[in-house]
């Protein structure tokens, strides 16, 4: 399978913070979920890939090409965590602007977006909620044939039926195998629901990368006693902390920590308890 | 270019009205002290400052952030400033011509020359704070820039003073011949000038980080 996106060994330092050695890739027509905690590094890992910062280390390459000024910005489509325009300009003048910078815009597709999200032509952007708001992003990246979606906090701040019609909107858009979406996200039941993979990135470091599947099915939470705990093979425990009366464990395959430790109960773990374990939770 | 050309007009565009009554006040204000060449000066600096607002809309929205993932390049975003600057200074000077042509015919006293030269002097005013401005702008943002274009006024103000001062002492009158002949030289200073403000600008935005 190719990789719409590849990235290696990106690194940026700042003077409180390092994003270190950030290696992963987005295959063609898959879902690249990218999650952490506030400061994490993903919107840096963004910012990197789209050479809007000066990275101090590292490849990015885009099928297997580097990002070129004009031709590859034609291939990707962004969203950030905000509309980029100004709250003055209505969705026609963008359209308006976007056909003026884009070969491939589409403007029939782009009023069908328009349309579609029930966006009005001639209104105000500050008259938009932010629902609309993220809706006239995406009617905009939508609109110039992209390949390749990048989603910074697309769905943050949208309430459950919102972000439900746009994760329906993703999925349409990988139907496509050569479509692919890199997205990264706070909430990680949205990244269930569509991401093919998980890259996790905590404190400017890549914690893993991997299937959604085998997190899912694989990853489990032990669930057990002082004793047990302490008779764990530190092998088989990716991080734990302790709790009120019990210890939770992440574990990578619950089938394994199931035969072995028959006095514990292990859970299916969700992104979500994955993610706080990594977080929250210590390393033996 | 094009597309951020016109993003510029469509965000300008919105202050359009605020900025015609201001036009037309303050001409009206000068027309009393019958200061045909202030007017055509003046209609020019305030429509070459409209460059500081298109300045200060990118930067509430981040849209420069935006822009670098269109398929545009760091060169034009900082090219299309300059074009947009040219473009409100060329639209000002207009408007300063037509009030003064205006005026003039309805006082019966029109002076085509005296108003084509304050249009030329217009122009070269304008396109210098332009020119002058656009890197402070890239460099230091909207906010500080525009305190910093306050004393990069009061500069040009001193030049103009010092140079009307050496030319008393050296007792050379200031005749039309004499600002034609300066407006003749002045564009080639003026292009000099805008080459280094580019580069400038160039530089200061390749390094910038979003």
């Amino acid at each position: 399978m190719d990789n719409a996106l590849q990235v290696e060994h990106l690194q940026k330092n700042y003077s409180d913070f390092t994003l270190n050695d950030i290696t992963f890739s987005v295959p063609s027509g898959c879902i690249m979920g990218l999650i952490g905690e506030n400061g994490a590094g993903k919107s840096t890992t963004f910012k990197g890939i789209l050479n809007l910062i000066n990275v101090d280390g590292g490849k990015v390459s885009f099928w297997g090409h580097p990002l070129s000024p004009q031709e590859g910005k034609e291939d990707i489509g962004v969203v950030f965590d905000q509309l980029n325009f100004y709250e003055t300009l209505t969705p026609k003048q963008i359209g308006n602007i976007g056909a003026a910078a884009y070969k491939r815009w589409n403007q029939a597709q782009y009023d069908h977006y328009l349309k579609q999200f029930s966006l009005p032509a001639e209104k105000e952007l500050k008259t938009f909620s932010r629902g609309m708001q993220v809706k006239q992003c995406l009617a905009i990246a939508l609109s110039h044939h992209p390949k390749l979606l990048i989603l910074d906090e697309a769905t943050s701040g949208l309430d459950p039926i919102m972000r439900d019609e746009i994760l329906d909107i993703f999925l349409d858009f990988v139907q496509d195998e050569n479509h692919s979406i890199l997205i990264s996200s706070h909430i990680t039941s949205d990244l269930e629901k569509i991401a093919d993979y998980i890259t996790f990135i905590h404190q400017g470091n890549i914690i893993f990368s991997e299937n959604k599947d085998t997190l899912i099915y694989n990853y489990g939470i032990l669930r057990c006693g002082g004793d047990t705990f302490s008779a764990l093979d530190s092998s088989d425990i990716l991080s734990y902390r302790k709790m009120d009366y019990q210890w939770e464990v992440l574990v990578k395959d619950k089938k394994i920590a199931a035969s072995k430790y028959k006095d514990a109960v292990i859970d299916r773990a969700t992104i979500d308890e994955i993610m706080l374990l990594y977080v929250k939770g210590e390393r033996k | 270019m094009k597309s951020l050309l016109l993003k510029d007009i469509y965000n300008i565009k919105h202050n359009m009205k605020q900025m015609i009554l201001i036009l037309l006040f303050i001409s009206i204000c000068m027309f009393f002290n019958a200061s045909v060449c202030g007017v055509v000066v003046f209609c020019s600096v305030l429509c070459t400052m409209m460059t500081v607002t298109t300045f200060a809309m990118d930067e509430r929205c981040s849209f420069a952030k935006y822009a670098m993932i269109m398929p545009i390049s760091r060169k034009s975003y900082v090219l299309e400033k300059y074009m947009a600057c040219l473009i409100f200074t060329l639209t000002g000077t207009t408007v300063g011509f037509v009030e003064s042509v205006v005026y003039g015919l309805f006082t019966h006293n029109l002076d085509l020359t005296l108003i084509l030269i304050c249009t030329g002097v217009g122009i070269l005013f304008g396109l210098l704070c332009g020119i002058f401005y656009i890197p402070i702008l890239f460099r230091f943002g909207s906010e500080q820039a525009r305190l910093i274009i306050f004393g990069v006024f009061a500069f040009f103000g001193l030049v103009g003073f010092l140079i009307y001062w050496i030319l008393n002492i050296l007792c050379i009158p200031i005749t039309i011949p004499l600002l034609t002949v300066s407006l003749f030289f002045t564009p080639v200073l003026l292009a000099l000038f805008a080459v280094v403000s580019y580069f400038l600008s160039l530089k200061f935005f390749q390094a910038k980080e979003f």
